[in-house]
């Protein structure tokens, strides 16, 4: 049985279509990497991360060394409240994963931790 | 009422209340997994399957190319037209289409609904033409027309048909942007998510 075939002009347009469709992405890709990549904006603590590859090992997803690049131990000694700094010394010195805790891109407003610290205090009801 | 209008009332019916449902699905399972349900490994697991179930479809036109002379791959075809629904369907329930936020894996999603819908019209119009064939060839069968002369009054009634091939114009291509955008949408999330991410 013969088949009806599409046009011949189908096919170098579709494949023209297609180039200048990776073109587009791939350029704003470069400019706007969080809008064409990530399945969320960023949660307003890490809004001023530039790149995708500051938190991202590539093939292998956020990656826990990145993390400590900028939430390394000497900034939890020196800013954080005691049961925030005390539990992420603990959890760095047995070398476990941010992800098992934190997560990202839910949002500009959304939480990143998952549960498992109790509610921060205020200033305010720490003095208490 | 018309049995044709009928047949296309309860695809169209079906198809979007299966839509729906796999819509409420993933919004059900969502608060469940924090995480909407897509980028959980689950998720990410019904996403390969989908995938998986989607690439059936290229076994149709690949058989209908390579065997030109010989009967035409009505298994395939069967196959094409279920995997070409229940593919899609898992994709949604993967994709969470009302928590996409990323334009490529939009993009791929537009795609996919072009291809999947104008599939459904080409189905409907192929079935209109058949019946169409059928009730005409009985009529002239039943008028005493000799075969030969049936055949030939049928022939611009097939041709007619063609008018109706615009779905394919859009069908076929439109499959190779998917395809582009899908390498695109899985390349992107093994790159910044590896194979397997929470």
């Amino acid at each position: 049985m013969n088949y009806v075939p599409l046009p011949r002009a189908v096919v170098p347009i579709v494949t023209v279509a297609t180039l200048v469709l990776l073109g587009w992405v791939g350029w704003e890709s470069i400019l706007f990497p969080e809008a064409f990549w990530a399945p969320g904006d960023l949660s307003q603590y890490h809004s001023s991360v530039a790149r995708c590859v500051h938190c991202h090992e590539p093939f292998q997803g956020p990656s826990t060394v990145r993390c400590q690049a900028c939430h390394y131990k000497e900034d939890f000694a020196a800013r954080s409240e005691p049961t925030v700094r005390d539990h992420h010394l603990r959890v760095i010195d047995q070398q476990k994963t941010c992800v098992a805790c934190h997560t990202e891109h839910r949002g500009m407003l959304a939480e990143i931790t998952t549960g498992v610290l109790p509610v921060s205090k205020t200033p305010s009801e720490v003095d208490e | 009422m018309n049995p044709v209008f009928l047949r296309l009332l309860i695809v169209g019916g079906l198809t979007l209340f299966a839509v729906a449902g796999v819509l409420l699905f993933e919004v059900i399972l969502t608060p469940i997994t924090i995480l909407s349900f897509g980028r959980t490994p689950q998720g990410q697991v019904t996403g390969w399957i989908g995938l998986a179930v989607i690439l059936l479809v290229f076994g149709y036109p690949i058989r209908k190319r390579t065997q030109q002379n010989r009967r035409w791959p009505h298994r395939w075809l069967q196959i094409h037209m279920v995997a070409g629904v229940v593919g899609p369907l898992i994709i949604i329930l993967h994709a969470g289409v009302l928590h996409m936020h990323a334009v490529v894996p939009i993009l791929a999603m537009v795609a996919m609904g072009i291809v999947a819908l104008s599939g459904l019209i080409g189905q409907h119009v192929h079935y209109l033409a058949f019946r169409t064939l059928y009730t005409k060839r009985h009529e002239l069968v039943g008028q005493g027309v000799i075969p030969e002369e049936v055949e030939t009054r049928l022939l611009d009634t097939a041709a007619r048909e063609k008018m109706f091939r615009v779905w394919q114009m859009i069908h076929a291509p439109m499959t190779l942007l998917f395809i582009a955008l899908v390498a695109l949408h899985v390349i992107g999330a093994l790159y910044f998510g590896g194979l397997y991410s929470p």
